[in-house]
């Protein structure tokens, strides 16, 4: 199971997805948030109350893509800014399977990381 | 275009969630209405509740991400299920303490509300609790 909650900021919001009891990685650009968005669309989501989060969270779930789909977004975090332009052209539907292209091809083209604005 | 969508809001080490009518014009959303359940047992009621509908992640202006609820024709009746569950909420408790005054008929009512939250169940329960 993984989790997907919000985090309040002074001047925009995060969203974080937890795999419980182990690790979390927290998205704050506009675009690499879009991209985990709808990868998470994927999958079947609900609200559930969950005290070791304080409270409701969203609750994703990917069946057995679970591992592959986190380590795919703590990848996509891991990666320098994204300009929107790039994401257009290179990405198409946010599916696990082209986002992980995504990914893998922009840490090609950029040797790791970005310095993209 | 007439939507609701949840905004899970943390706020000093406790977390709940708002749940808002909005209208999206173009670019800007309109906010039309929100409801923020507080207390553990409408939370919970509506948490199953909104469960009954399809969720998706969603980016909203002003908002940030939130899960948008695809309600379809019971969209209105739903945001006003959890407004009045809202308006109910401190009555909530008192309900269940009070089961062996509310006859096996009523308690029915009660007893369907949190076993499946449905939107006719909780109707039937605003009804039952605010015959008004």
């Amino acid at each position: 199971m993984l989790v997907a909650y919000t985090l309040d900021y002074k001047n925009h919001t995060s969203l974080t997805i937890s795999k419980p009891g182990h690790r979390s990685v927290e998205i704050h650009g506009p675009v690499k948030m879009e991209i985990v968005i709808g990868l998470l669309n994927n999958y079947r989501l609900r609200l559930k109350y969950m005290p070791m989060y304080s409270g409701p969270v969203i609750v994703v779930d990917a069946g057995e893509d679970e591992d592959e789909l986190f380590r795919t977004v703590e990848k996509l975090q891991e990666l320098g800014p994204i300009r929107r332009k790039v994401l257009d052209e290179m990405l198409g539907e946010p599916t696990l399977e082209n986002v992980k292209k995504f990914v893998a091809l922009k840490v090609l083209v950029d040797g790791g990381g970005s310095s993209e604005a | 275009m007439l939507t609701l969508v949840v905004r899970i809001v943390h706020d000093e080490g406790y977390a709940s969630f708002e749940v808002f009518k909005v209208k999206i014009d173009g670019k800007m959303p309109w906010v039309q209405g929100s409801v923020k359940p507080s207390g553990s047992v409408e939370l919970e009621v509506v948490t199953r509740l909104l469960n009954n509908y399809p969720l998706r992640l969603a980016i909203v202006d002003v908002l940030g991400p939130v899960l948008a609820v695809d309600a379809g024709k019971d969209e209105d009746g739903l945001f006003r299920a959890v407004e009045k569950l809202q308006e109910l909420g401190p009555m909530l408790f008192h309900i269940i303490e009070k089961r062996q005054d509310l006859g096996s008929t009523r308690w029915e009512v009660v007893r369907q509300l949190f076993e499946k939250p449905t939107l006719e169940n909780v109707k039937k329960f605003i009804k039952l609790a605010w015959p008004c």
